[in-house]
């Protein structure tokens, strides 16, 4: 166990990123995980990762997570394309099932977060260009979103209502069928 | 004192932060149609982010991209073909449509285009009337018509999000009327100029074999599947024109058995008035294409030219959607296209109802209880599509 951990921490090593978030908090990551980011993809092929990648506007606390995202879905790959060639196509087809389970389960928990920190993550996701991550947390709003009325967005996601009663009235008007 | 509007608070939940409007977007463009609406009333940033048709994605385009236009399908399972009694009526995918499909009881669909579904009462035969496909109302009751609508009949435009259209109904020999949503009323007969074309089918296309608008409205497709050709009426020239299908469509259709062979007419592009012929066969289903040239030149010489200028495409092997048997029976019918969506609802025998996205090449199964092995004649559906683009553009901005 003991030698076999070393191993695969000695084969990592050589392609490890720090990157930094907006408080200064350094952060080690296989390139692997790091590449789920386009953003950072993009900056290893040019070269510019030595010293770091500075991340300004990503907190420690955002950064964190969105690591614990790459990490799971970036193993999740690499596994998926190593058993492809070592199982018959029912084996493979059941690892890869319990593969997309364990993510499903994975996502779900991982958004479990309040409101703040799951705009904050699709901030994040956006400006680190991380196609998945993005797609599951505007699908998260999106879906919490479903069915409300305007007045429960708005508490949601505290917005200010500056329409005057008389636009109320007329938005209502136009679109009734939406409000019923 | 100072502590009181924190007591409101509730401490586990900050506000969430200010989110920019490109990302706005990006997630209402994971919401359905009703709630987008309702989101357009929050605030006025919000609604003016939803509404912008200048920005560099704007939400309509962005919801046609991905096919959201297709809310659902609306269908009614006859006791036998020809019947015009309802056995059972039902929609997919099973959510809260406004339309309710128990209308289809008492009413065919007879059109769907543009966001509008037009219907015809069972019974009470000549009654046709129109509800907007996304919200179920009733948009217009239409007076009689004189010439009868032996053909399945052919919304022209649908504009301002479905308050205008015209529809066209034509009888057996091409008499036509049309109705204009703006005077209320049907104008006058109209008739082919210089007659029908040699070889003409005397008989009308089957029910449900609904027909294509090309061209902003200025010329209606209809499939003969049982005479093998497509029927083009231009109506500001008032001209018929046989258009021969593909050869090598036509020779499968010797080949084969007749149900073997799913025949739907599509507009691969309405914009440049291409002509579509969605085919599917043994393996695979694919797309024959008709230049707008070629069926321009159709217009003025032989049809033989034009039968030439059909291309194909492959869109996906009947293989990716299901697991078939093909010693057994494995037919096929197209049910119907949307042209706002691009997507076309096949029934596949031993699969289901089947949706496939021409844009995208992708297929998915809507329903597979209920759908497998029942006779295509006797299921009639309507496609609930909305024109979000002009819906938008029609909401007014503060």
């Amino acid at each position: 166990m003991a030698s076999a951990g070393s191993g695969d921490e000695k084969a990592a090593a050589a392609a490890m990123i720090t990157l930094i978030s907006s408080d200064n908090e350094k952060f080690e990551v296989t390139e692997a995980t790091a590449t789920l980011s386009q953003t950072i993809r993009h900056m290893i092929e040019d070269g510019c990762t030595d010293g770091g990648v500075p991340l300004p506007n990503v907190t420690s606390k955002i950064l964190a997570r969105v690591i614990e995202y790459c990490k799971k879905h970036a193993t999740a790959a690499a596994g998926e394309e190593g058993s492809s060639s070592s199982f018959s196509d029912a084996a493979f087809l059941e690892v890869d099932r319990a593969f997309l389970e364990e993510l499903e389960e994975f996502d779900d928990a991982f958004l479990e977060v309040d409101r703040a920190t799951l705009f904050d993550l699709i901030l994040a996701a956006n400006y680190l260009d991380i196609k998945g991550l993005l797609n599951l947390t505007c699908q998260k709003v999106a879906d919490s979103v479903k069915g409300k009325t305007p007045e429960q967005i708005r508490e949601m996601y505290n917005i200010v209502n500056d329409l005057t009663p008389e636009e109320e009235a007329e938005i209502r008007r136009e679109t009734q069928w939406a409000f019923e | 004192m100072a502590m009181s509007p924190a007591k409101h608070r509730r401490v586990e939940d900050p506000p969430p932060p200010p989110v920019p409007v490109d990302l706005l977007l990006e997630i209402f463009a994971r919401l359905d149609v009703a709630t987008i609406v309702r989101c357009a009333a929050t605030c006025k940033a919000v609604r003016r982010a939803i509404l912008d048709d200048d920005s560099p994605a704007p939400l309509g385009r962005r919801l046609v991209s991905n096919g959201a236009l297709l809310l659902g399908v609306s269908y009614a399972f006859l006791e036998h073909k020809r019947s015009d009694r309802v056995r059972s009526v039902g929609q997919v995918p099973r959510r809260s449509l406004r339309f309710d499909a128990g209308v289809l009881t008492w009413v065919e669909p007879v059109a769907s285009r543009g966001g509008l579904i037009v219907l015809r009462c069972r019974r009470n035969y000549p009654h046709l009337y129109v509800r907007n496909a996304l919200t179920g109302r009733i948009t217009s009751w239409l007076p009689h018509h004189h010439v009868s609508d032996d053909y399945p009949p052919a919304l022209l435009a649908v504009g301002d999000a479905g308050r205008s259209f015209q529809l066209l109904v034509s009888d057996v020999s091409l008499r036509t009327q049309v109705f204009s949503s703006e005077s209320g009323e049907w104008g006058p007969v109209a008739q082919v100029a210089g007659g029908l074309p040699p070889g003409f089918p005397r008989s009308a296309p089957r029910r449900g074999s609904h027909p294509v608008v090309l061209g902003g409205g200025a010329a209606v497709c209809w499939l003969h599947s049982r005479d093998q050709c497509v029927i083009r009426l231009d109506i500001g020239k008032a001209q018929a024109t046989l258009i021969e299908l593909p050869r090598r469509v036509r020779l499968c259709y010797h080949a084969y058995d007749y149900d073997h062979m799913a025949l739907q007419l599509a507009s691969a592009s309405s914009a440049d008035g291409e002509l579509s012929l969605l085919v599917a066969g043994v393996r695979v289903i694919s797309m024959w294409t008709l230049s707008a040239a070629a069926a321009e030149e159709d217009g003025a010489g032989s049809s033989s030219a034009a039968a030439s200028r059909w291309t194909r495409q492959v869109l996906i092997e009947r293989e990716t959607i299901g697991r078939e048997d093909l010693s057994g029976g494995y037919s096929a019918h197209f049910l119907g296209f949307g042209e706002l969506s691009g997507m076309a609802i096949l029934l596949m025998d031993q699969i289901g109802l089947v949706r496939i996205n021409l844009r995208t090449k992708e297929a998915i199964v809507l329903g597979s209880d209920g759908f497998k092995g029942v006779d295509a004649g006797t299921l009639q559906l309507c496609l609930h599509e909305t024109d979000l683009p002009s819906l938008l553009r029609a909401m007014r901005s503060f």
